[in-house]
């Protein structure tokens, strides 16, 4: 343990610096729910301000948001509930960052909550309404397209969802 | 804005872990390129139960049918494999016979074919028991212990008929 954490009912606190050069002081209890911090800290490099260079100042208040929801005491199961269901809500731009940084900071409820929230925006899609949700373009050759619909021309048929939400 | 196609596959993993229905784990991968390698097949979870597809009668053509319970909508297969055969469905595979007696298994999608001993060798245990000509065999159903694209280690159950006889033939896959 770092020597910051001798006293157990004292609290303590650090600094997180989002890509942006935003400072944002939170619990340390709160924030070693991300095993990439517990090691820093435990590592002894809290001392001064923590910097997430692959974490921007938006991603980096959601992060912190959940973060406070999850560790709280005072929040029960069915507040914890209620707020996931609301965060998964955010734009799909807005969870894969969630997602990037989760992954980053190790924390692994959020990266799975987020992965949960991206399989469910595609269910029941065609691929042309997944590219457009994540604003992706396709790669593929004529031929190879060609080749992935022969495959299985079945799930490329049938009452599919063209909406983008 | 971030370019998603660029997603570390190792994030495609998690998604890919969480993509339950095989449609959409088909739509998934056929996106874009990186998101087909990340996606791999070996990632989805194949046990997750899935919504089947009926297959439809024979038309006589180098087609079959297919009517998606998900989808609500009938889709044409090329499947030359089982024309004029009669197919019996168990674990996504079909056990086929044709009307000359050559019996197979036959995965749909990917056209794999294991050959089976043909129909004939069913006569063998019967033997001195009836004298119908092999013509008379005709079986109600055909079922696998484990589909032969996850485990070699599968037996095949042929329940069929022959003159008055009701038998049960088991097929092991050699090792």
């Amino acid at each position: 343990m770092a020597e910051a954490s001798s006293s157990i009912t004292e609290k303590f606190f650090l600094t997180l610096k989002s890509s942006d050069g935003d400072e944002f002081v939170l619990e340390e209890s709160i924030a070693i729910q991300s095993i990439t911090i517990k090691n820093m800290v435990e590592d002894g490099c809290s001392s001064s301000v923590i910097p997430l260079s692959k974490v921007d100042t938006e991603t980096l208040i959601k992060v912190i948001e959940y973060m406070k929801m999850h560790s709280s005491t005072s929040s029960n199961e069915e507040e914890i509930e209620n707020f996931d269901k609301k965060f998964v809500s955010n734009s799909i731009n807005t969870i894969l960052n969630i997602l990037e940084a989760a992954n980053f900071l190790d924390i692994n409820n959020l990266l799975e909550l987020c992965a949960e929230a991206v399989a469910n925006r595609i269910k029941n899609k065609t691929p042309e309404a997944v590219r457009k949700i994540f604003n992706i373009t396709s790669d593929f050759t004529p031929e190879e397209e060609a080749e992935i619909r022969n495959e299985t021309p079945w799930a490329f048929e049938g009452n599919l969802d063209h909406s983008l939400d | 804005m971030a370019n998603w196609a660029e997603l570390p596959q190792d994030l495609l993993t998690h998604i890919t872990e969480r993509v339950k229905v095989i449609e959409d784990f088909i739509a998934f991968r056929a996106v874009c390129t990186s998101w087909r390698t990340g996606a791999r097949k070996k990632f989805f979870d194949a046990l997750s139960p899935q919504v089947p597809l009926l297959m439809l009668a024979d038309k006589d053509d180098y087609y079959r049918e297919f009517y998606s319970l998900s989808r609500k909508k009938v889709s044409r297969i090329f499947l030359p494999e089982t024309r004029g055969r009669e197919c019996f469905p168990s674990k996504g595979w079909l056990f086929t016979m044709s009307y000359t007696g050559e019996m197979n298994l036959l995965h749909p999608f990917s056209h794999i074919n294991i050959q089976l001993p043909p129909r004939k060798d069913l006569l063998l245990a019967l033997e001195g028991l009836v004298v119908a000509p092999e013509e008379e065999i005709w079986n109600c159903m055909a079922i696998l212990s484990a589909s032969p694209s996850r485990t070699s280690d599968y037996v095949l159950v042929v329940n069929y008929n022959y003159g008055r006889v009701n038998s049960l033939a088991f097929w092991r896959h050699e090792y």
